[in-house]
């Protein structure tokens, strides 16, 4: 059952095992520019105080590093819901419209190991991925960070410590289980995201406050 | 060796095609006494037959005497018959051909002709089947 | 039913339904299919042919009555659907895979497999292992589908509508291929087969069941069935005799003729002359029959 796991969605999980590269690439290139830009203007400043861009470092080196700051965060927080959609929700609802369902469940392996193993295949995934990216984010705000000094920022939060990874497992397990319980694809994907905003807006209100 | 052919729309049974076209190699000398007839399985890999179907065939032929099966080794083809010999034929023919003049004489048509002959020939096989079935 | 005694039959069902909401797929089925027969199982398209088959193999669990397969009952567990092979219609496979993987498949979840039968009955066809099944023909993906099952080494082989997409030749080929599994099994190996076509499956069937409205019509051995269904030719008469069943029955105004099933088989009669039928007119007597019964009961408005 393994072998079929990982037969049968190898591609999806080496698309993300791609992404992922690709975000670490970018991450670790624009965090260390990042991160010696702001040494580099720090040196500067401390030399000489004067210099109108250092009241307001963060403002120079944002308006500078503005965009990147929200492609990551961004893709931190939207890739662990973009995985949830279509690593998930395909895992079933692809089976059950193709009717392959009705090939493995004739097989002599029962259901419950069935479902079991394709879904231990997708958290543990799902946790690693997370894990990976949370760990790339933190490291890249650590500049953020010794700018702002504040953690809890509704923005911030999700993307550093194990909020990716959380979410990561959340929506790929939600994703999963809508489309086994509705069968169909698009439906999975439309409860999934919505699911998500409800949990993004709620989240920021009720939690954050304390 | 022996080729099959099965139709499914003549309305002859899969097996009596079977021992249909047997009969008629036998007849015709493709078939000579001593020759094994195909395998079951071989038969199965020509047309597409149910097997029971092959061993019911084999054993109505084996009834008729026109072939011994050897456990083991097969079914082969028996010394007998490729139909009476020519002087009976002619004698059934010349009774036939006066029976034929009377049935015309009474006024019957081609075509009745042959259904009759078609049907009698029909219910005197039947009437045999449910002679020996009463065994 | 002990489960102990050996049944010469491989299913026996007794007043088997399912129902979904108001509908039922399947009403009151009861049928007997004697062990290593090759039963057609026929009827038109909606006649339940697909829910029996579901039922058989546990895919659908049954709304009344219960069925006994190779002295078991349906079950999800391994051990019950090791031992039956399945062919779920229009033949779901996994598109991307090739045969070959398909076989990995079958061996990583199955405990009794056997991968050089499966490899070497595809070579025998010519049927290229490494090709993505959805690059394969349709006939080329149902001769992979009845090797997978064949693989399993089963008792009993479901197959739901195999041949209804193929051409004649691919037709002919898979009936081949399953006639030659028929005959290696040497009496072992039962097969169920339902189609809405008849004609091929008369060359390898012996048993055939008649499903039609959901609904049980007939269940026999096809040469008990070509005996005992007669036409019966006559002039108009009344018809009632207690000596055969009428199937079917047309009048004009001069002849009636009858489809029966006799009791006896040695029917004879004066008033009518008696010819023999072929299957294809004794499936379609039944299900006309089951039609007129619709008939019947809708003009006289009594709900289904």
């Amino acid at each position: 059952m393994n072998w079929l796991a990982w037969r049968q969605h190898r591609k999806q999980f080496m698309i993300f095992g791609l992404i992922l590269f690709v975000f670490a690439i970018f991450t670790v290139l624009t965090g260390n520019h990042y991160w010696h830009e702001y040494q580099s203007t720090l040196a500067t400043c401390r030399q000489n105080p004067a210099n109108p861009s250092c009241s307001d470092i963060e403002g120079s080196l944002g308006l500078s590093f503005g965009a990147f700051l929200r492609v990551v965060y961004v893709t931190a927080i939207g890739v662990p819901l973009v995985l949830g959609l279509f690593l998930g929700s395909p895992m079933f609802s692809r089976e059950y419209e193709e009717g392959t369902n009705k090939l493995v469940w004739t097989q002599s392996v029962s259901r419950r190991r069935w479902l079991t193993v394709k879904l231990l295949w997708v958290i543990v995934f799902a946790a690693l991925y997370g894990l990976a990216i949370s760990l790339l984010a933190s490291w890249w705000a650590r500049t953020t960070n010794s700018i702002n000094q504040s953690r809890f920022d509704t923005g911030q939060f999700d993307v550093q410590g194990i909020m990716p990874l959380v979410y990561s497992v959340f929506f790929t397990t939600i994703g999963f289980t809508m489309s086994a319980w509705f069968r169909k694809s698009i439906l999975a994907i439309g409860i999934t995201l919505g699911l998500f905003i409800v949990f993004q807006a709620s989240v920021g209100e009720w939690v954050r406050p304390y | 060796m022996i080729t099959f052919r099965l139709s499914t729309h003549s309305g002859v049974p899969p097996y009596l095609q079977i021992v249909q076209q047997v009969k008629q190699a036998i007849r015709l000398g493709i078939l000579l006494e001593g020759d094994q007839l195909p395998t079951v399985k071989e038969v199965v890999s020509m047309i597409a037959i149910n097997p029971n179907t092959v061993f019911k065939a084999y054993r109505e032929l084996e009834m008729l005497g026109l072939v011994e099966g050897r456990t083991g080794s097969g079914t082969f083809v028996s010394g007998m018959t490729a139909g009476p010999p020519p002087e009976i034929q002619t004698t059934v023919e010349s009774s036939l051909v006066r029976w034929i003049n009377e049935a015309k004489k009474a006024g019957l048509d081609d075509e009745s002709i042959e259904a009759l002959i078609n049907s009698t020939l029909h219910n005197t096989r039947r009437g045999n089947n449910e002679s020996t079935n009463t065994k | 039913m002990s489960q102990q005694t050996l049944s010469k039959n491989a299913i026996e069902t007794k007043g088997l339904g399912k129902r979904y909401r108001s509908f039922w797929a399947l009403k009151d089925c009861s049928i007997n299919i004697p062990k290593g027969s090759v039963s057609a199982l026929v009827g038109p398209n909606g006649a339940g042919k697909t829910t029996l088959l579901k039922l058989l193999v546990s895919l659908s669990s049954p709304s009344e009555g219960s069925a006994s397969v190779l002295s078991k009952p349906p079950s999800q567990k391994p051990e019950y659907i090791s031992e039956i092979g399945y062919l779920a219609q229009e033949i779901p496979m996994y598109s991307r895979l090739n045969a070959k993987e398909h076989i990995t498949m079958g061996q990583h979840l199955n405990d009794s497999w056997d991968s050089d039968l499966a490899t070497q009955r595809l070579n025998e066809l010519s049927i290229p292992l490494d090709r993505p099944i959805g690059k394969l023909s349709g006939g080329q993906r149902a001769q992979v589908a009845l090797g997978l099952a064949l693989a399993k080494k089963p008792k009993l082989l479901l197959l739901d509508e195999p041949v209804a997409a193929l051409d004649p030749l691919a037709r002919v080929d898979f009936l081949k291929s399953l006639a030659r599994a028929v005959t290696d099994a040497d009496g072992e190996l039962t097969v169920v087969m339902s189609s809405h076509l008849l004609a091929d499956l008369e060359r390898v069937c012996d048993h055939i069941v008649i499903l039609a409205s959901g609904e049980t019509q007939l269940c026999d051995d096809i040469e008990n069935v070509l005996i005992s269904h007669k036409l019966l030719v006559g002039k108009r008469q009344d018809t009632a005799n207690d000596e055969y069943t009428i199937i079917q029955q047309t009048d004009t105004p001069k002849e009636t003729s009858l489809l029966v099933r006799l009791n006896n088989a040695k029917f004879h009669n004066s008033r009518w002359h008696i010819r023999d039928v072929d299957m294809e007119e004794i499936v379609l007597a039944y299900m006309g029959q089951s039609r007129e019964k619709i008939d019947i009961k809708a003009t006289k408005g009594v709900k289904l």
